[in-house]
Order: structure tokens, then sequence, then C-alpha cells
């Protein structure tokens, strides 16, 4: 598993909140940086399915939430942080609807919402990353699939979150 | 750990918990240059961050998904007191 450390987490907030890494340095709290990234690293865990890489995303976001190294805009970077750490191990995360994310990631932030349940509604929002580039025998497998109706979206099922919010 | 330091503008004391070893390595190499572990700790991490934004790999998988979570971190952003 690639864990992101604290230079990892600079780079991320400094894109994501459009400010340089220079200014994102400055706001970093480093002790609950620290704090968040040895609190989400799971001892030896390898991603065996979109289960396990679901709860490790989700363990990340949620420590980030809890710590919060970029005090000021901790839910945008930890759920930048979490695709991330996604993306550098392999999975493709398809959050939509925006709207449904938000509820979820909110929930996740006042602990309204089990980890455990964000990560079930995770799980199935979790594809294996392609590769930037496809050999022709893979681009060929992949027409194949498309024709055979394999790859077509399925329902989602629901977050179990907290009533009062509607659910797109 | 001795207070560490934050931004450039201002400063405020925190508590790093490291590793014993990597502790005593960070307040040896401060003594031995004559500054504070802050110091030290926070330049360590700049060179760190340095590194990684010329990781090409590690910037467009950062880009592909803000630009496919647009909307979402807009969203979060706007949820936040």
């Amino acid at each position: 598993m690639i864990a992101l450390d604290t230079a990892d987490l600079v780079v991320i907030a400094g894109r994501t909140l459009g400010i340089g890494t220079d200014a994102a340095l400055d706001q970093l709290d480093i002790a609950a940086a620290l704090d968040a990234l040895a609190e989400a690293r799971p001892p030896g865990v390898k991603f065996a399915g979109r289960t396990a890489a679901a709860t490790a995303g989700v363990g990340l976001v949620r420590a980030l939430l809890r710590h919060r190294p970029f005090p000021v805009h901790a839910q945008q970077v930890a759920v930048a942080a979490g695709l991330q750490f996604l993306s550098l191990n392999g999975w493709h995360a398809d959050l939509n609807p925006p709207s449904t994310a938000a509820v979820v990631v909110e929930a996740l932030a006042s602990g309204r919402l089990a980890p455990g349940d964000a990560a079930a509604w995770l799980a199935p929002r979790l594809s294996r990353a392609r590769r930037a580039v496809l050999a022709p025998s893979a681009v060929r497998a992949r027409s194949a699939t498309a024709r055979s109706g394999r790859g077509v979206p399925v329902p989602l099922p629901a977050a179990r979150v907290p009533v009062g919010r509607a659910l797109a | 750990m001795e207070p560490a330091a934050a931004g450039k503008a201002r400063t405020k004391n925190m508590v790093l918990r490291l590793d014993p070893d990597l502790a005593e390595l960070l307040a040896t190499v401060a003594e031995v240059e004559g500054r504070s572990v802050s110091d030290v700790a926070r330049e360590a991490i700049a060179a760190l961050v340095e590194a990684r934004r010329k990781d090409k790999r590690f910037r467009r998988q950062l880009e592909d998904n803000l630009a496919r979570h647009q909307r979402l971190l807009d969203l979060l952003q706007d949820a936040q007191p």
C-alpha cells in the first residue's frame, strides 16, 4: 500500500485550495498531520479488493477530518487526499452525484455516519484505475466488454446518513 | 519535543510526536546548525514538498481527481463554517 506523507498533504492542499505549496505549508498544522497520518495507516494492509480500499480511504479521510491539519479547509483537503490516496493505490473513485457525496462527507465529519457505513457507500463507487496508455489488446478487450453489455452502470446502494438531508 | 513553528507570518506552539531516534536526530541537527528544531523540521518538510511537486504522476493523478470532483469540492467549501 502506498501511504500519503506530510509533503503529499501539502501539495494536495496547495492545489486543492488554489493557494500553492508555500501558503499550504504555512497553514499546515504539522503535529495534526502526523497524528492523522499515523492514525490512518493500517499496519501491513494490502488492498485485496475494493472493500479494503474503501475502508482504507475512508480511514484516511476520517483521520484528516478529526485532526484537521488544515483547519480552515478540512473537508476539502480530506476528500482530495482520500481521492489521491486511492489513485496512488490503483483505484478510481466516482463520487457522483456530488450532492450525495457532500452529505456523506459532512456526516462522517460530524460523527453521525460510522466509518464502516461510509466505506460501504464508497466501495461500489471504486473501480480499478486504467493505465494511462492501453495496449492494443487491452483496447480490444475493453471494446468487446462494452459490446457485451458488461460495464453498464448498476444502481448503487444509498448511504445510511442522518435523517433531515435528502440524498439525491 | 520542543515547540515547532508554523508559518512565515505567524507562529504557534505545537507538540510533535516523533520516533525517538528521529527526534534525537532532529535535535542534533538543530544544535549543530544553531537553529531551532522547528526550523529544521519545517525545512525538511519543505524539501519533501519540493520533491513531490516534481512527481509528474502524482500531479497528473491529482489534477484528474480535482477535475472530476470539482463540484463536490465546491459544495464542501460552501458547507464549511
